[in-house]
């Protein structure tokens, strides 16, 4: 069965892909597998702050913090046998970080939450909206990341699959969510 | 022997009415629909159909039911495999060289081992329940808060065999994965951990959220920063089903996933979940090409896939047998019993056998529904990933938002989810795996669980997960796991310095 | 894209405070549907007893009653979300023991619900059965009590402040005897220790061992309530096998936001004992182990504030406290 296509395939993918934005050779004094060793020893030391205030035992028993520092403190030391391990490595670079190709999505994700049922942000608040704009919102600012979006079929596909969803959430599945209660009064 | 023919064969004359066989459709395209949505559940769905059961007779109503569950299960395993968003923890296995599968046009494959795996354990496991539901109860039993700590122990260090790079990094990942299960109001006190003040973690971080914001969030975000390589990996679309060559190699996955499956599902506190694990585990070991597991092997999708539904139809011995659920689904099937008046216990079995046996010959036909609904299905499925990725991304967005939402009907989960999709991100990025961490968040809120149950019980000494012949017995065979896995790894970095000098 | 979608929700913010302003009037009441909110997620005791009560009262007003699970934080976000909405009737709350009298001892809560919310009618009331596994043969609750001061015995609970943990620690509080607790995550596992002999014993709602006591796998000791339990008739109250004032039960109530006009009130409390006059709802309370209670409104805010004095002695005595 190895000598099927699947290798072949992986093979094609490397060369395959051109070289997108020109890979910088960046970070040549971190390199990806540092990084890696770093953000765990942050991630670790942060986990052990924030359960720092947790007893460690108590009478009779465990007490709350003594899984979580113990952990935390393992993850430290892992980030720091990763970094010696890797020390002698050529560095190598993580690529790109194209956040802002991702954050429409986020957008998108945010929007439903404030919108499906509404939110409070203090100074002023979302009513509740419900599916009927939730969904639209985040579909199109979702699609609106993609490099070869078009704008036209994107609102027709949200309004589509607004119905859709509608449909099958509130009234196949019977969940309670909000549709439109500004419209309908649910 | 002859006796489990004859209670078969009246389960059977039950489940094979015109009447049950269409609830029992109806529950599997039920379930088939809330699996493959991510985000909806078994358990949301059967709770809300709960009050209609109430008009159907007991046998139907259960049967119906139980469709939901399975359904369900492989439904899931669909969109692990063609959108790697696994929505059960369960279904993280699969996800991991299932979607490789995919990316590489087999996703056909890939679906069609699912379901033929499926039913073969699912026809094992249905077997199984009918010889040996009563010894196979006492095992469950046997498992303490001691004995299941050791057992979680045990499934920890299988979760290092699961991952196929760096085992430092796997290591991390999956401590990592316990830290975040840590994360909530402590059990035993109430007390907030580790919550930063937020009130959408007070109850920790749900499965969900997390397979969904790392799974699923994160692949799109990877997708959308290398557009390059998606469009490589979709441009073919191989053969829809597994030829009889296919299915012969991997014929022996599909058995010996069976096997752990129908073991580990007995186990209370939802054992089976370790199923497709160990199934990875052991594939992978036993396998002469390891080093290209994760990169999509059809053993690793056919075992475990067999392993989770084997698993899930053992789980309902607990049930039968003593009327213990082991699981939130077992849970609402006992509030279903009592619904219909059927007090769920030992007595079952003698005082409504129609039920009991109807219920177990159900479960076969189930299986064989699933393959009638889904085969043709897949076909749907894999011209699913023909729809442009500019559209398909956003209504994967679209149904996770909705189904993140519905858990707890919090806004919060759903942009927690949105949040875990940059940490997802990263962990590609900087190449950690995601499965591990998965793993070590399932199994690290029992462990902590059986912890400090096991160590109020024995006034916090340590030696009681020792004496226990049975804990110790689980923790042996893990630590040799776990020389075994390391053995190889300190070796072969050891090679590699003398090769870099 | 941004001026549109910022037109748009005023638009939509507008409409919505016309629909909101309009007085709710008792005569088309329920005009749209009604949400009624559980505190825990779907697939629970409590949300079970919501769903099946909800299509009843659904009959009752003649109109759509909607279940909204709202879980979290030891039930008392749904007790928030309720208290915070506007009491025109159409958000309402099953509340039971944990949130509205135990949650208000344990935890620093922003609504009261002795003064948030509007206690309309109660549903039902569950006892509890104090069982006994392979661990621990005893036979009678006398022998229990004789057992438990001569060793430390161990029970399981169904968490950490459940129902079940509360009624055992009042049970050891009363008999002066100490006991050492297990918390686990619902009534399922602990009774799956219980009975692998892993703990003694556990006081737990009827439905979740009744199969088990009935094949002799359990011994079932004493029930906790007032009376002897139907279905149990051959097991004594715990008050009658020796702990004279000893009494905990379980019970469910139908509540709504402070300040509910008058009629509406009327309305769903008529509701209510419309729905508990269904006999198939009661029966399947009955095998939930409750019994359908007759208390409306200030007799059911008396009951509330009794149990809560009752409750908060006991969590004091035991200490529990969530800072």
């Amino acid at each position: 069965m190895s000598h099927e296509v699947p290798e072949e395939v992986i093979t094609v993918d490397v060369p395959g892909h051109p070289p997108s934005s020109p890979v910088p050779p960046s970070d040549p004094w971190l390199g990806r597998e540092r990084l890696a060793g770093l953000s765990l020893v942050v991630f670790g030391l942060l986990a052990l702050w924030a359960g720092s205030d947790l007893p460690f035992m108590t009478e009779g028993g465990v007490g709350s913090g003594l899984l979580p520092r113990a952990l935390a403190i393992i993850i430290t030391l892992l980030g720091v046998v990763q970094i010696v391990v890797t020390w002698k490595e050529v560095p190598e670079s993580t690529g790109t970080w194209p956040l802002r190709d991702m954050l429409p999505v986020l957008i998108g994700v945010f929007l439903f939450a404030f919108t499906i049922r509404g939110y409070d942000f203090g100074a002023f608040s979302v009513p509740v909206l419900g599916m009927s704009v939730a969904t639209p919102l985040a579909i199109i600012f979702a699609g609106a990341a993609a490099k070869d979006v078009r704008f036209g079929e994107l609102l027709i596909f949200a309004a589509v699959l607004t119905v859709i969803c509608i449909g099958l959430f509130r009234f196949a599945l019977g969940l309670s969510l909000p549709v439109a209660p500004w419209l309908i009064g649910y | 022997m002859i006796e489990t023919i004859e209670h078969l064969g009246l389960g059977l004359s039950v489940a094979f009415t015109l009447q049950n066989v269409f609830f029992c459709f109806l529950g599997c395209l039920i379930g088939t629909l809330v699996g493959v949505l991510p985000g909806v559940g078994p358990v949301a769905t059967i709770s809300i159909l709960l009050p209609v059961t109430l008009s159907l007779d007991p046998t139907g109503a259960l049967i119906m039911l139980a469709g939901i569950y399975y359904g369900a299960q492989y439904g899931g395993s669909t969109t692990a495999i063609l959108v790697n968003i696994p929505g059960e923890a369960t279904a993280v296995v699969t996800a991991i060289d299932g979607h490789e599968m995919a990316k590489k046009g087999q996703a056909g494959l890939a679906l069609g081992l699912a379901a033929i795996g499926s039913f073969i354990a699912g026809t094992f496991a249905t077997i199984v329940i009918a010889a040996l539901a009563t010894p196979m109860t006492k095992l469950g039993l046997l498992f303490g808060p001691a004995e299941y700590f050791s057992l979680m122990i045990m499934g920890l260090v299988l979760a290092v065999v699961l991952a196929h790079g760096s085992l430092v990094k796997a290591l991390a990942m999956i401590v990592a994965g316990v830290l975040l299960s840590c994360v909530g109001a402590d059990m035993e006190t109430g007390r907030e951990r580790m919550t930063f003040g937020l009130p959408m973690l007070i109850d920790g971080i749900e499965f969900v959220v997390l397979a969904m914001g790392i799974f699923g969030f994160g692949e799109i975000f990877k997708n959308l920063a290398d557009p390059e390589k998606r469009d490589v990996m979709r441009g073919k679309i191989g053969r829809l089903l597994p030829t009889f060559g296919e299915l012969r190699q991997n014929l022996g996955a599909i058995l010996r996933g069976t096997g752990l499956g129908s073991i580990l599902g007995v186990l209370p506190g939802n054992g089976a979940i370790l199923a497709p694990f160990a199934s990875y585990a052991l594939e992978k070991r036993i396998s002469d090409r390891p080093q290209d597991f994760g990169k999509g092997v059809p053993q690793a999708v056919a075992g475990p896939e067999s392993a989770n539904n084997a698993g899930a139809q053992t789980s309902f011995i607990p049930l039968l047998t003593l009327g213990l659920p082991p699981n939130a689904v077992m849970a609402l099937m006992v509030g279903a019993m009592m619904i219909q008046g059927i007090v769920p216990g030992p007595q079952v079995i003698e005082n409504s056998p129609d039920l009991f046996w109807g219920l177990v010959a159900s479960m076969w036909i189930g299986n064989l529904m699933l393959v009638v609904i889904n085969l043709p299905l897949i076909g749907v499925w894999v011209k699913l990933l023909k729809v442009p990725y500019r559209l398909l991304f956003p209504a994967i967005v679209a149904f996770c938002c909705i189904g993140l939402f519905s858990i707890s009907n919090d806004p919060a989960q759903v942009m927690m989810a949105g949040v875990l999709g940059l940490l997802g991100f990263a962990l590609y990025k900087l190449q950690f795996e995601a499965a591990p961490l998965a793993l070590g968040f399932v199994l690290g809120r029992l462990l902590e669980e059986k912890l400090r149950q096991a160590l109020i019980i024995s006034d916090g000494s340590m030696t009681t997960f020792l004496t226990s012949p049975l804990s110790l017995g689980l923790l042996l065979v893990g630590a040799v796991a776990l020389i075994i896995a390391v053995l190889p790894s300190i070796r072969r970095s050891r090679d590699e310095i003398f090769v870099e000098d | 894209m941004f001026t549109f979608t910022r037109r748009f929700v005023l638009g939509v913010t507008a409409a919505t405070l016309t629909l909101s302003a309009l007085p709710a009037v008792a005569q088309d009441y329920p005009s749209k549907p009604v949400t009624l909110v559980v505190s825990y997620a779907a697939g629970g005791g409590t949300d079970a007893i919501a769903r099946v009560f909800a299509s009843r009262l659904e009959k009752a007003l003649g109109g759509r009653v909607i279940v909204e699970n709202r879980p979290g934080a030891a039930a008392n976000i749904g007790t928030e979300v309720v208290a915070k909405a506007d009491p025109d009737g159409y958000t309402l709350l099953i509340g039971n023991q944990g949130p509205m009298v135990v949650n208000p001892h344990i935890f620093n809560l922003r609504h009261d619900p002795a003064e948030a919310l509007d206690p309309i009618a109660m549903i039902a009331d569950a006892q509890l059965v104090v069982v006994v596994g392979p661990r621990l043969p005893v036979k009678s609750m006398a022998e229990f009590l004789e057992k438990a001061k001569s060793q430390q015995l161990v029970y399981g609970s169904a968490g950490n402040a459940s129902a079940s943990h509360v009624a055992t620690l009042l049970m050891g509080q009363t008999a002066g005897i100490d006991l050492k607790h297990v918390p686990y995550k619902g009534a399922g596992p602990a009774v799956n220790d219980l009975v692998g002999g892993h703990v003694d014993f556990m006081v737990t709602t009827v439905p979740s061992v009744i199969g088990l006591i009935q094949d002799g796998t359990l011994t079932a000791l004493a029930v906790t309530g007032k009376e002897r339990f139907a279905a149990l008739p051959d097991v004594p109250t715990v008050a009658e096998s020796g702990l004279p004032e000893y009494s905990a039960s379980a019970w469910y109530g139908l509540l709504g936001p402070k300040g509910l006009p008058e009629d509406v009130r009327a309305k769903l409390a008529e509701g209510t004992a419309e729905a508990l006059a269904d006999p198939a709802f009661v029966e399947s309370l009955q095998k939930d182990g409750g019994v359908p209670s007759n208390l409306v409104g200030q007799g059911f805010a008396d009951f509330m504030a009794a149990e809560r004095t009752r409750w908060g002695e006991v969590v004091k005595a035991a200490d529990i406290k969530v800072e």
